[in-house]
């Protein structure tokens, strides 16, 4: 009997809580406020992507926005169930997905119910052509970016690539769109791919050693990122060193030793080397007591977008041609997707120089 | 309501998964820790065959099952010379084998960039492309996988394994060769993982490696310690729990700024607790 009564309190705690959630979550915003959805990965092993963005996001918000935001943890099942309940519960005018491993299961639910759907965080081709007319994108293609960067190898009369990548799809996309490009212009190129986890890239230099590559062009995360460049510099490779791009850590990216020599790309942010960057930085860092980094002006970026040009639905996105955001003059591509514009830059006497 | 249709099919999906990985350890007593790698070359199956050399979701779906199957028996043949902690490190030890093949056979499974655009079963020309409609079919799904569950665990052969469980030793001595019940249990239970990969892969659409990981079996297996060992009621309740618990938390009003920290931080205080005052689990009957 005492079993059957814990149970019911059980389900009546249950069933209260979960219509008290349902009816608070459906409340009606106030004013004109546009209500925006957000799903991120904010715990887990990916949830530092999700933290900055949204601390960017939130920081950014001109005041026409409600963000209601959910966790992800970067799974697709727990991706859709969040982008169920924003679209479907809270029912958000605009919603901003992120992450490379949540994006594609959405897609199809999106594009099946034209939901209007800004995706972030994801480096894979063909986001927007693949979620319909509803289906925006705001980050870098991978392939776009890749092979922008194989083509200032070009400039340097390259004959043999190698290819320190991490094996995951940030890592794939840019490899792919170098190495395609690469290929196509008749050069060999030796990729070496290694894991996320991984601390020593040893074997896979000396095996580039071994190949004679006159360039490396590293795809990683920053701390992989210094500590392979510092490897090839003392392996006495003698090679012109390439990297994808330093994300997310401002005391890395400042660390110009190692990096002296290299030859990357970057957004009009990158930690804070512009007046206008500034001044985002500065704001940040007095709001969350920590210095900012890509994806919190990327996130800045979105609030941006939809906040001062009242963004509310697909068509009038589509109708945008540009904005101005931290990261630049922001253009739109014919298949919908946002780029920020990128630079080549090199780091030569501790300061970065543009090619 | 799409919302949750969407959790009803989750559950639908992990309810098989669970009663498979039950059948497993609850039943058999065998601590095993590699049934997302079964779940995961069933989804992969259904995924390639269908997208890539156009094969019907039925015929995909069996192939699934029976390389699951395959599999299973070539494993079960080297765990059968393990016992207890060894045999929890090699079945361990094989999730990882197959979470890197997921990763690394590019040419086949696309590694990290995982495989996209995975489409709805279809039976006789009825396409099931609505939640509703893949709901009935993963109800289906999960209603075999309990009826032949039933019928395992009802049967002699379902005895035998509860004997291996509580005494192995003084079953070999009256005759029994319990590593062929305990190979026959482990492929029977892969096929199930394999079926309740092939439904995961056609309803998410989208799959890759990350998802058929250590932490997707710590899951299963979190899913019958909590529903309760040895009971197929528990794996269902458990299946239910687990999904649903997550989402309920969602709906709690905690500050935006550390809702989604203290939603997990809820949900293993939660578990903790349930552990420490049922430790059976919620309809178990036996205890690890």
């Amino acid at each position: 009997m005492t079993k059957k009564i814990i149970w019911a309190v059980v389900v009546v705690i249950v069933v209260i809580l979960v219509a008290w959630g349902i009816t608070r979550n459906t409340d009606n915003v106030s004013g004109e406020k546009i209500k925006v959805g957000a799903v991120l990965p904010l715990s887990g092993a990916t949830a530092y992507f999700g933290e900055e963005m949204k601390k960017g996001m939130e920081m950014c918000n001109p005041g026409n926005l409600e963000y209601v935001f959910e966790d992800s943890v970067g799974t697709p099942q727990q991706g859709i169930s969040a982008y169920n309940k924003l679209t479907r519960i809270d029912k958000a005018d605009v919603t901003v997905v992120g992450m490379s491993t949540v994006v594609p299961a959405i897609l199809p639910i999106a594009k099946e119910n034209k939901d209007f759907v800004i995706t972030t965080i994801v480096t894979a081709a063909d986001v927007g052509k693949n979620g319909g007319d509803t289906v925006f994108r705001y980050y870098i293609d991978g392939a776009v970016i890749g092979e922008i960067i194989a083509n200032s190898m070009l400039k340097k009369d390259v004959k043999k690539v190698g290819v320190l990548y991490v094996q995951n799809e940030y890592g794939e996309t840019y490899k792919n769109g170098a190495v395609d490009f690469l290929n196509s212009k008749s050069i060999l190129v030796y990729p070496e791919s290694f894991l996320a986890t991984d601390t020593d890239f040893s074997t896979a230099i000396l095996k580039l050693k071994q190949q004679g590559v006159d360039s490396v062009l590293v795809v990683a995360y920053d701390k992989q990122t210094l500590q392979i460049v510092s490897k090839i510099k003392d392996s006495n490779l003698g090679v012109d060193i390439y990297n994808a791009w330093m994300w997310s850590d401002a005391d890395l990216a400042k660390n110009t030793k190692i990096l002296e020599g290299v030859i990357m790309p970057r957004s009009e942010y990158l930690f804070g080397s512009s007046d206008k960057t500034m001044k985002f930085d500065q704001e940040f860092k007095a709001k969350f007591g920590v210095q900012s980094n890509q994806y919190g002006s990327i996130g800045c970026d979105l609030s941006k977008l939809i906040g001062e040009n009242n963004i509310n639905t697909a068509e009038k996105l589509s109708n945008l041609k540009k904005f101005s955001g931290v990261n630049g003059e922001i253009t739109q591509a014919e298949n919908g997707e946002f780029y920020f514009p990128v630079k080549m830059i090199q780091y030569i006497g501790g300061k970065t120089a543009v090619l | 309501m799409e919302y949750f249709i969407h959790l009803a099919i989750l559950i639908g999906i992990y309810i098989p998964l669970a009663l498979s990985l039950n059948l497993v350890v609850g039943y058999t007593g065998l601590l095993s820790v590699t049934h997302a790698a079964f779940y995961g070359v069933g989804a992969y199956a259904v995924a390639i065959l269908t997208t890539v050399y156009n094969f019907h979701f039925l015929s995909a779906l069996l192939i699934g099952i029976i390389l699951a199957g395959i599999l299973a028996g070539l494993l079960g043949l080297i765990l059968s010379r393990f016992k207890d902690d060894y045999y929890a490190l090699v079945s361990f030890g094989f999730n990882i084998i197959i979470y890197s093949i997921f990763l690394n056979w590019e040419s086949l499974t696309r590694g990290p960039l995982g495989i996209p655009g995975i489409g709805r079963p279809t039976f006789f020309g009825f396409e099931f492309s609505s939640n509703l409609s893949f709901l009935v079919l993963t109800i289906v799904g999960a209603g075999i996988v309990y009826l032949i569950s039933l019928g395992i665990t009802k049967s002699s052969f379902g005895r035998v394994l509860k004997g291996i469980r509580e005494d192995e030793k003084a079953l070999s001595i009256f005759g029994y060769n319990t590593q062929q019940f305990k190979l026959t249990i482990f492929v029977i239970t892969a096929g199930m993982a394999g079926l309740a990969g092939g439904l995961f892969a056609t309803y998410i659409t989208f799959i890759d490696p990350s998802t058929f990981g250590l932490n997707e079996s710590i899951f299963i297996l979190a899913i019958i310690i909590l529903g309760g060992m040895a009971s197929l009621k528990g794996s269902v309740v458990g299946a239910i729990f687990l999904i649903l618990l997550p989402e309920i938390l969602r709906f709690v009003g905690f500050p935006t700024d550390i809702a989604a920290q203290m939603r997990q931080v809820v949900y293993g205080l939660l578990l903790v607790l349930l552990m420490l005052y049922r430790p059976q689990g919620l309809v178990g009957e036996y205890k690890l």
